[in-house]
């Protein structure tokens, strides 16, 4: 919420892939370095986060190490958000997950540098993941010969009424926010 | 026949999707048109078919990658959070936006096949074709549908998207980047992201919160309406 954050939001924001890994967290590990005084001001519970990262970055290459933490945070909360949907919430495991996740990130419990290498690399290779799903097509082609006409139908309606009502939404309502935001910009200074 | 063995282990079916997938990949880099998901499967469809081996005894170790979906949804969570915090003001409209895409996207794919007869199973897999593979296949469990017939709408909505998209949003007269980038997220998941990123890096933004917001939104909806079927 405060000067760390900053450090991070400004080392976030703009395109990632182009800056080079050691920079980025290099970033943030010698911003508290040299201002030891956003150390103190920090909770006990963030200062033992900060400890341990900084073990890390001395004694184990960091990248490869963040990658298989990673692995183990994103599958913890998959796990927490099955727990959960067992348990008779009606959202399926999966989305109950994120939601945990992103509330987890927002409130600063877990960091984005934690997992980011782990997950980029899942969401650019999560045709992979769904193959034998698709694979099994193979033993449905007689349902979906039958219904092909329904099945198709329905997708090009719905796909046309998504693009329109929201890209039409859109335009209505997002320059008004555009205004706005200059207002405050203005208002601010 | 000792190789039979071999590619009745789980372990096998892994390694050679993942082949197959590498071989896709480089194949979809060479030639842009050829949809790696196509690509993918056909090898490990002509190898089942080969070797007389029943799509259960593959799915053993296919089910490991599958499962690995439930990570990678929780993986959404990046992007959205990442491009949430530079998109702020605009949040709470976009939200608003993305939620009245993904209503109509459910109610017009299921009243489609509805109006055309096709049975319940079908209807459920056809509501949630417009979000992100992972979230997809779980709404359709949820809705008891099949999950098949929704993995190919999904991505029959991306490809779609990804190239008739934005020459229909200008169509109708929608230029502003963060319109578009919230109808291509909302409609076409992450195949139409990743179209759009040549483009704009902000219509891409967008699009890949629009993306994970209507996969949460469409859980959130279809949770609703299995609560109402019950």
């Amino acid at each position: 919420m405060d000067r760390r954050e900053t450090i991070q939001a400004t080392g976030r924001d703009g395109q990632l892939r182009e800056a080079p890994q050691r920079n980025r967290l290099g970033n943030v590990y010698f911003a508290a370095k040299a201002d030891p005084a956003c150390m103190r001001s920090q909770p006990a519970i963030r200062r033992i986060y900060r400890l341990v990262e900084d073990i890390m970055l001395k004694n184990l290459s960091i990248r490869s190490f963040y990658s298989i933490l990673g692995l183990a945070i994103l599958v913890a909360f998959f796990l927490l958000g099955s727990g959960l949907h067992r348990l008779g919430v009606p959202i399926p495991g999966g989305v109950l997950g994120l939601m945990l996740f992103y509330l987890g990130m927002s409130c600063g419990l877990v960091k984005l540098r934690w997992v980011e290498e782990t997950a980029g690399l899942m969401l650019r290779h999560m045709v992979l993941l769904f193959v034998p799903l698709t694979v099994g097509l193979m033993e449905m082609g007689a349902l979906l010969s039958k219904q092909a006409v329904a099945i198709t139908a329905s997708l090009l309606v719905s796909l046309v009424a998504v693009l329109l009502t929201t890209g039409l939404l859109g335009k209505w309502l997002l320059p008004d926010l555009i205004e706005a935001g200059k207002a405050n910009a203005g208002a601010g200074r | 026949m000792k190789l039979a063995f071999l590619i009745e282990h789980p372990a096998f079916s892994i390694a050679f999707t993942v082949l197959a997938y590498a071989l896709a990949i480089t194949l979809h880099r060479r030639w842009r048109w050829i949809p790696p998901i196509v690509a993918a499967c056909l090898p490990i469809v002509a190898l089942l078919l080969l070797v007389h081996e029943p799509y259960a005894q593959y799915n053993l170790g296919g089910n490991v990658l599958t499962w690995l979906l439930g990570p990678a949804t929780v993986a959404l969570a990046v992007p959205m959070y990442r491009h949430g915090v530079a998109l702020k003001r605009s949040l709470p409209t976009l939200a608003l936006i993305v939620l009245a895409g993904s209503v109509v996207g459910m109610v017009t794919a299921g009243g489609t096949a509805w109006l055309l007869g096709a049975p319940l199973p079908v209807i459920m897999s056809t509501v949630p074709k417009s979000v992100t593979t992972p979230i997809a296949i779980e709404v359709c469990r949820e809705l008891k549908g099949i999950p098949q017939i929704t993995i190919a709408l999904v991505i029959l909505a991306g490809v779609l998207g990804a190239s008739f998209g934005v020459p229909l949003l200008r169509l109708v007269g929608v230029r502003d980047d963060r319109a578009i980038g919230a109808a291509i997220g909302t409609a076409s998941h992450g195949v139409g992201t990743a179209s759009l990123v040549r483009h704009s890096e902000m219509q891409a933004a967008v699009s890949s919160w629009a993306m994970a917001a209507a996969g949460v939104f469409t859980s959130l909806l279809a949770a609703l309406l299995s609560l109402f079927l019950r």
